[in-house]
């Protein structure tokens, strides 16, 4: 169960305050892959950064009684001044793993991640398609019930593509993703349900063609 | 996964940001720890060559080293404390992407390591020394704590201040960098005594409240040192408290603009 409630958010701008969502009532449906969509910036990243709990809204609250992963994004969420071992083992300490479980998750983003002897060097000599891999690669090192994913199901060459895919859909038969997209490839693919996110609404559509051409034809809108 | 309390996830995130402070602090080269207690011993040589050249002697019953040390070590621990708190934010910005980790606890984790390390090389400096034949148990000890724990409180509300105050303007670090370096170094009494100094420009002297602590440190050290005339503790002690309030205050109402990377 993932629920808003009377949420709030807005970002102070140099043109004054800008709500993203005003009062915002929302429960995710259970049990199944969300496909978040709507036009730059309707605050389909907002919601990630709220479900992952990085952001907190203004006023309001978000339940949940889920494991939900941190917003797995092309910016990494990796400190760069640090080796990928040493971000792996970060991020397996605050989430309170044993010794034997952190060495071995951490030999898992190794192995999943094939970057050599890179992955004892400081993260900021990787490139973007290096970075995804070790991000991937460690979220997958732990069981969550939903991934949330903000547009990086695309990174990396053709390989390593096919490899991360893989192994998302092998771990869909247990978790579920919240996938932010403007791929509609990807939606389609990866989402049982899309919800469509703009002028501070979310719009259910259990049917994903259906959702995803109100979408389009907002953005036909738009242009003409 | 298993449901932690709040304490056991705080517990975590603060020993995970120890772990990977200390890495970058002093780990993977020797050198880092080396020269952590060598920089204090450096000074003290140095300093040493230089007084004895000059023929200046501080009062009587006091020894130079000893006396130099009381001022260096609290020195540095405000120094450390005031000026890397303010890079604290920034250097764990990366690492907000998990909803365990705010940039407060990226500030008490160094703030900890901070005062860990400098006690630590204040005991050892104060055990070579000792080594060496020189007085170095305090006259009275328990004095010397609490002046300490005044001193931390007021670096750590310094830092807590500048974190959250020049997170808008990063350019104003290279700035208080500068004014915490040599100026407040010599206005601080650190390596000589403020005692000489005219009437005049100790007056002026009293603004600063590290220099508040290095005397009330020396005092605590020396039973025959006398700080000087209109030092206090209520001084930083109160100035600690309101910076701490104002930090807190700043930091609550931009604790979002703090998480966001820029």
């Amino acid at each position: 169960m993932i629920e808003l409630r009377n949420v709030t958010k807005s970002y102070l701008t140099p043109n004054g305050r800008r709500y993203i969502f005003r009062d915002l009532n929302f429960r995710f449906p259970d049990g199944v892959s969300i496909g978040l969509i709507g036009r730059n910036g309707a605050g389909k990243s907002t919601l990630m950064r709220l479900l992952g709990g990085i952001d907190i809204p203004d006023r309001g609250e978000i339940r949940s009684d889920v494991n939900i992963s941190w917003p797995l994004g092309l910016a990494g969420g990796f400190q760069s001044s640090l080796s990928a071992r040493d971000n792996c083992k970060f991020v397996c300490r605050i989430y309170g793993t044993s010794h034997a479980d952190m060495l071995e998750k951490v030999r898992f983003v190794e192995e999943f991640a094939e970057l050599g002897e890179y992955f004892d060097m400081p993260m900021k000599t990787y490139s973007s398609g290096m970075k995804a891999r070790v991000g991937f690669g460690l979220s997958l090192a732990f069981d969550f019930d939903y991934y949330l994913i903000d547009e990086a199901m695309a990174v990396g060459d053709a390989q390593f593509k096919r490899k991360s895919k893989q192994a998302f859909k092998e771990r869909m038969s247990k978790s579920k993703m919240i996938l932010v997209s403007h791929s509609m490839n990807d939606i389609r693919e990866y989402c049982d349900v899309v919800v469509l996110v703009g002028d501070g609404k979310a719009t259910l559509y259990e049917d994903v063609e259906a959702g995803i051409a109100e979408y389009q034809g907002q953005i036909k809108a738009t242009r003409s | 996964m298993t449901k932690r309390s709040p304490w056991q996830i705080q517990q975590a995130v603060l020993f995970a940001l120890f772990i990977r402070e200390l890495k970058t602090r002093v780990g993977g080269r020797w050198l880092g720890g080396f020269w952590l207690l060598l920089e204090p011993l450096v000074h003290v040589t140095l300093l040493m060559m230089l007084v004895t050249l000059l023929r200046r002697i501080t009062a009587p019953g006091i020894e130079v080293p000893v006396f130099l040390v009381t001022g260096l070590m609290p020195f540095f621990i405000f120094k450390d404390l005031s000026v890397r708190l303010m890079d604290a934010i920034d250097a764990n910005r990366g690492l907000f992407n998990y909803r365990q980790v705010k940039p407060i606890d990226a500030l008490a984790t160094r703030a900890l390591l901070e005062v860990t390390l400098r006690s630590v090389v204040y005991a050892l400096v104060l055990a070579a020394l000792g080594w060496f034949g020189f007085h170095v148990i305090p006259a009275r000890p328990l004095e010397l704590i609490g002046v300490s724990a005044v001193l931390v409180m007021l670096g750590a509300s310094f830092g807590l201040l500048f974190a959250v105050a020049t997170d808008e303007f990063p350019k104003a670090r290279v700035f208080i960098r500068m004014l915490f370096g040599m100026p407040l170094y010599l206005a601080s009494g650190v390596i000589f005594s403020v005692h000489r100094l005219p009437p005049d420009v100790q007056v002026w002297l009293l603004w600063n409240p590290v220099l508040h602590l290095i005397e009330l440190s020396r005092a605590s050290f020396f039973p025959s040192y006398r700080a000087m005339q209109g030092v206090s503790l209520h001084y930083p002690a109160g100035l600690a408290v309101a910076l701490a309030f104002f930090g807190m205050a700043l930091y609550r109402v931009r604790r979002d603009q703090l998480m966001s990377a820029n």
